[in-house]
């Protein structure tokens, strides 16, 4: 026995209460409805649905309950604000691919929406006089439903486990690096030694148990622009994850793959953040914590060195302190930071100046001291063929051109080891040595060039040397009562 | 396995106490006499340095080394050179004031004797490599110093060699009209004047230098123990690749000019035949390289 009738062209009086027509002449309630058999097919369904489009018009209307026919069985069901019959139209194509059936209504009789076989949609050819909740009525069947339990679509994305994918892996551009409390300080030296933008909190969780006394901590990194050669190592190490994210708010395990587009769905705090594990449950964060440059936390181990001598007993530590040297590298450096012209050589820089571009003359900064000229610019001081050329290893250290700083340490570490001259410019010098010049005493070229009185030679200030040397000197120990007690010789 | 731990505390006392501060600097603190029997027994096996003054005794070898040859790393501290600064403790120990004390007369000399003993052990470098490695080490024996120190106050005075004077000697400074005097004493002379080793203790003294043939060379200018050509030397020379890098280690010492002299002088003594001229050629090589820098 047919249940439903189509509803034909320009009908305009419809059997199931709140059921009206659109502007197109579709029968449409206020609310749009999924009935889905399982769990699972409503988890395809938001799979397909998230992946084509955003769930953010549905989410303040979207309501899963769990629903029991009068039979005991128990099926899902997924309400919505039907808003119009295009989203209708969207929402009922993807519920036929993840196998849920499409109605429409307003209150508690929803009726099939429309197919190819009714264009504009169903009408119930009799309404079942019900108390139940909820009334559906399809071209196959007619059912009253109870409502079992509400489910929260969070948790319900929450619970879902990410699928291996190996393919799963992001540009890298940022990524959130979660490791245990004891790799932590090692992974901000690794970071930091290796010139990696990142910043670094610690986040933590009540203990997981009565038995622990101390709360989960780990250490949380976000890192921009992650190298590549890196990822092997950070992947495989244990007691590091790799995590990138998936939206606002969201990061998925490296190698994993949520089922659900997590971007489509806005259920997450963006000033939180929720770590989608492989393996075991997701890890949230309800408050990110506060992430601070690596740079104002890498070790200060070597500073130990420029501590006062009367500041106490220096540890061992300081022992392991290595002085600073220069070494050929292999690495292209094409920009000349600075130039070095020593006094022999400055009379051809004089004649180079007749020679030189307006813009140069003006962009191009020289201090003059006991040793030479010393040349620096806005755009580096490539423009001058002569003298010997630095690159820029801090805003405020030159090195000479095809050398290296080694130890390979952050440049505001070796420039916190020289001191932190803010007044000064560093010149590191092949042998070793460092040279400072006063910042004050740098001016343009060509004020330089058309005044003499600029060219008073100005001291130049040498640096204390890291690699100064003591004189070794004997210190004699009392001996005691049998000095000779250990010493025998061979027979 | 207590034999072996108690080698390798040795060895950490030496390298912490001894050898960091004769490459790098600083103070030295001999350990007490090791004699010996128990030197020749440690360095049977590999020897380790602590790993607080590890990279920094490598870090002073590599950058000797590399003031005669680019070298991208030097061996680790050999046999003979565990076994050379033992000597140097030893030596150093003979002219502790406190060795002698009332019934020790013959102590430092008995010191020294095992000085000679270990020196023996050690032999000459039996590659240009090794002969580089001992230079690394050993290069800047010649600057070892000792402050002695001595105080004088109204009724007396005292002095003290390579120890700190008792407070007790300072107080009251303006009533007991106390003056301290502070007096840098090089190497050559640690040995009281008055000591009958004296002698000894220079001879053992110039088999220390002649064990590192680089460093003899680079140091014949100094007063005591002259300089004088051992088999080491001659072989380190007879090489070509030897004969520059001692050339370079002469030319690059403080003095190259008395350099010329002194070797000459050297020469003289070697006797004839072929080694005196190869002594000579070599002494007349440096002339002519000074000659020409200049």
């Amino acid at each position: 026995m047919a249940i439903l009738e189509r509803v034909a062209v320009h009908q305009t009086r419809l059997r199931v209460p709140g059921l009206g027509l659109d502007a197109r002449g579709v029968a449409l309630g206020a609310r749009g409805l999924v009935l889905f058999p399982s769990l699972d097919r409503l988890v395809a369904f938001l799979a397909v649905y998230s992946r084509e489009q955003s769930l953010e018009p549905l989410i303040d209307s979207l309501r899963i309950e769990v629903v029991r026919s009068k039979l005991g069985t128990r099926e899902v069901v997924l309400g919505f604000a039907a808003g119009s019959s295009d989203r209708m139209d969207r929402v009922a194509e993807v519920a036929r691919v993840a196998g849920g059936f499409t109605f429409t209504g307003t209150m508690r009789h929803f009726v099939q929406y429309r197919d190819l076989m009714a264009p504009f949609g169903y009408d119930a050819l009799e309404i079942t006089a019900t108390d139940a909740p909820l009334a559906l009525y399809h071209g196959t069947f007619s059912q009253v439903y109870e409502i079992d339990r509400v489910v929260d679509l969070s948790r319900l994305i929450l619970g879902l486990l990410p699928h291996a994918d190996p393919d799963a892996v992001g540009d890298g551009s940022r990524v959130w690096v979660l490791a245990e409390p004891g790799l932590g300080p090692n992974l901000v030296y690794y970071f930091t030694r290796s010139q990696i933008d990142a910043e670094v909190g610690i986040v933590e969780w009540p203990p997981e148990s009565s038995f622990d006394d101390t709360p989960l901590r780990r250490y949380l990194f976000l890192v921009h622009g992650l190298p590549s050669r890196m990822r092997p190592l950070l992947g495989q190490t244990p007691g590091i994850g790799l995590f990138d994210p998936a939206g606002p708010g969201v990061a998925v395990e490296r190698g994993f793959r949520h089922p659900v587009t997590l971007r489509s769905i806005p259920i997450f705090d963006p000033q939180g953040l929720v770590l989608f594990r492989g393996k075991g449950p997701p890890l949230q964060i309800d408050q990110l914590p506060v992430l601070a440059k690596l740079t104002s936390l890498q070790r200060a181990d070597v500073l130990l060195d420029r501590l006062p001598a009367g500041g106490g007993r220096v540890g061992p530590q300081v022992e392991l302190t290595v002085p600073i040297r220069l070494l050929p590298g292999t690495a292209p450096r094409t920009a000349v930071g600075a130039t070095f012209v020593p006094n022999a050589e400055l009379g051809l820089l004089r004649r180079a100046t007749y020679v030189l571009g307006r813009e140069t003359l003006r962009g191009t900064q020289v201090a003059i001291t006991d040793r030479g000229a010393f040349l620096t610019g806005r755009q580096g001081a490539e423009a001058l063929p002569i003298g010997h050329f630095y690159w820029r290893y801090h805003p405020q250290i030159f090195v000479p051109s095809g050398l290296e700083v080694v130890p390979n340490v952050a440049p505001e570490l070796l420039f916190s080891m020289l001191g932190s001259p803010q007044d000064q410019l560093v010149f590191l010098q092949s042998d070793g040595s460092a040279l400072g010049v006063a910042r004050s005493a740098f001016v343009p070229l060509d004020e330089a060039v058309v005044q003499a009185d600029k060219w008073a030679p100005l001291p130049a200030a040498e640096l204390e040397s890291v690699l100064e040397i003591e004189t070794p000197t004997v210190w004699l120990e009392p001996l005691g009562v049998r000095p000779l007690g250990g010493a025998k010789p061979v027979t | 396995m207590k034999e072996a731990r108690a080698k390798i505390l040795l060895a950490h006392q030496l390298g912490r106490q001894v050898l960091a501060s004769l490459t790098g600097g600083g103070g030295i603190e001999p350990l007490p006499p090791v004699g010996s029997a128990r030197a020749i027994a440690a360095v049977e096996d590999e020897l380790p340095l602590p790993d607080e003054v590890a990279p920094r005794i490598r870090l002073a070898r590599h950058r000797v080394a590399c003031r005669l040859c680019p070298l991208d790393r030097l061996p680790e501290l050999g046999r003979a050179e565990w076994l050379m600064g033992l000597a140097l403790n030893d030596l150093l120990q003979a002219t502790n004031p406190d060795l002698v004390g009332v019934l020790g007369r013959d102590r430092p000399r008995r010191l020294i004797e095992m000085a000679h003993q270990m020196l023996d052990a050690a032999g000459a470098p039996a590659t240009i490599g090794e002969a580089l490695a001992r230079h690394g080490t050993f290069s800047r024996l010649g600057e070892v110093r000792r402050i002695d120190t001595t105080v004088s106050w109204w009724v007396g005075s005292a002095t003290f060699r390579g120890q700190h004077p008792p407070a007790r000697l300072s107080v009251w400074p303006e009533l007991r009209r106390v003056r301290s005097q502070e007096e840098a004493v090089n190497l050559a002379a640690m040995p009281p004047a008055e000591a009958a080793w004296r002698d000894e203790w220079l001879a053992c003294l110039a088999r220390l230098y002649a064990a590192s043939p680089l460093t003899d060379l680079a140091a014949v200018t100094r007063t005591a123990p002259t300089f004088q050509w051992t088999g080491a030397s001659l072989g380190l020379t007879r090489s070509p690749l030897g004969r520059r890098l001692a050339l370079r280690a002469v030319e690059r010492s403080a003095e190259p000019r008395r350099a010329v002299g002194a070797l000459a002088e050297a020469a003289r003594d070697v006797g004839t035949g072929p080694a005196r001229n190869h002594a000579e050629g070599f002494a007349a090589e440096l002339e002519s390289i000074l000659h020409a820098r200049t």
